[in-house]
């Protein structure tokens, strides 16, 4: 009897063994990879900018009103009192404000009434970009390299790294006929600027 | 009639076997049964060389870095983390590590999967364990549509790779950003690789 639960007990623990030997050798283990991305960020932000007006025989006519927008990216100009070949200065300094270089390309300039774009023409030019805002020499003894940016306009789009700053020029030239002029007396000119950018490796 | 014949042949078995058991039994004046089970060990484990490199020629924007954690007493890391921070559109990531067989039976890899931990991205499949992409819902409709991928992932063909007891085998992760990944955010992956004796 005693020999008899010996056999039974060494059985079962024979067939136990097996069950756990088979289970273990399909046992799945895994060894992991695991991965963060952070994301950059592409922004550039007008930083300041100058608004002026330049009328003919240097009477001043016209007035403007420049409003930057609260993100930055657009500066809302209002001009009054525009009369044939005034003009519209604008100067903007740009900044990358954000991770990423970009591509600067010209600014989108969109006009209210829209109709009114086709008696304004626009000329747009970039200097820089710098590292810091060059210095205009007030003497003829200094001599800042960063002039020879200043003097040559960068071919466009110009590429702006993380904290750089480019300058923009814009001229606005009312180029109306004194027939249009009569027919427009009155109209207020709204002019958007908008900051134009993209990635600086993506076309 | 069989069923008898069967019958009596296990009794006899029976029979033959207890004697010959109580006879050596009497022969030596004990019975001694000794069992040892020795289970081989299986384990694949990520070793040195790791190597990370990224696609930028000129300028260095993108950040990347990996290195292995969890350490294995015998030998290797059982993780690999890739960390890639300042990261926009198109940044590639390129990791070259090498795995061991450091366990003493064969060890055969049968499933790599991918996700995110959380959850925020879903994956899918472009060519079975090779390539794929994460993609997120962008307009809930719980079903993948183009413009939703974030980051595609390229991982060398490893399933049904069969590695011997100490046998090397180095392999390749490619991670890029898409165009829809979003400034600002933090997105996450997991890679598991599946492997059983």
């Amino acid at each position: 009897m005693k020999a008899n639960k010996i056999s039974v007990l060494f059985a079962a623990f024979a067939i136990v063994t097996s069950i756990i030997g088979v289970t273990y050798a399909h046992w799945t283990e895994l060894i992991s990879i695991t991965g963060t991305a952070n994301m950059g960020v592409q922004r550039v932000e007008i930083k300041c900018y100058k608004c002026g007006t330049f009328d003919c025989l240097c009477i001043k006519h016209s007035t403007v009103t420049c409003v930057l927008s609260e993100d930055k990216q657009t500066l809302n100009v209002e001009w009054k009192n525009v009369r044939p070949h005034s003009k519209l200065w604008l100067i903007l300094v740009i900044e990358n404000t954000g991770t990423i270089p970009v591509n600067v390309e010209p600014p989108s300039i969109l006009f209210n009434p829209e109709e009114m774009h086709e008696y304004f023409r626009v000329y747009t030019i970039f200097f820089g970009p710098f590292d810091h805002l060059p210095q205009i020499p007030r003497d003829e003894s200094s001599n800042p390299p960063d002039c020879w940016n200043f003097c040559r306009p960068p071919r466009l789009p110009v590429q702006l790294d993380p904290n750089q700053k480019l300058i923009m020029a814009s001229c606005i030239k009312f180029t109306a006929t004194c027939c249009d002029f009569y027919r427009l007396r009155g109209t207020t000119a709204e002019i958007k600027i908008t900051l134009n950018y993209n990635q600086w490796n993506l076309s | 009639m069989k069923k008898e014949g069967t019958l009596t042949f296990a009794i006899v078995i029976l029979i033959v076997t207890s004697i010959a058991g109580i006879a050596y039994a009497h022969w030596t004046g004990q019975v001694e049964v000794k069992v040892t089970a020795y289970i081989g060990c299986f384990t694949i484990r990520f070793i040195n060389p790791l190597e990370c490199s990224d696609n930028e020629a000129t300028k260095n924007i993108g950040l990347s870095n990996c290195y292995y954690t969890e350490p294995d007493p015998i030998e290797g890391y059982k993780k690999l983390v890739i960390q890639i921070s300042n990261a926009y559109p198109d940044y590639t990531v390129d990791c070259n590590f090498t795995i061991k067989n450091i366990g003493t039976t064969i060890s055969t890899i049968t499933n790599i999967s991918i996700r995110d931990p959380d959850e925020k991205l879903r994956w899918k499949w472009i060519t079975q364990y090779t390539e794929g992409f994460l993609w997120q819902d962008l307009n809930e409709n719980d079903a993948y549509d183009p413009g939703e991928e974030i980051i595609y992932i390229t991982i060398t063909d490893l399933v049904n790779v069969s590695l011997n007891p100490g046998q090397i085998r180095k392999a390749e992760i490619t991670t890029k950003i898409l165009a829809n990944a979003e400034e600002c955010h933090s997105y996450g992956f997991e890679v598991s690789i599946e492997y059983e004796s």
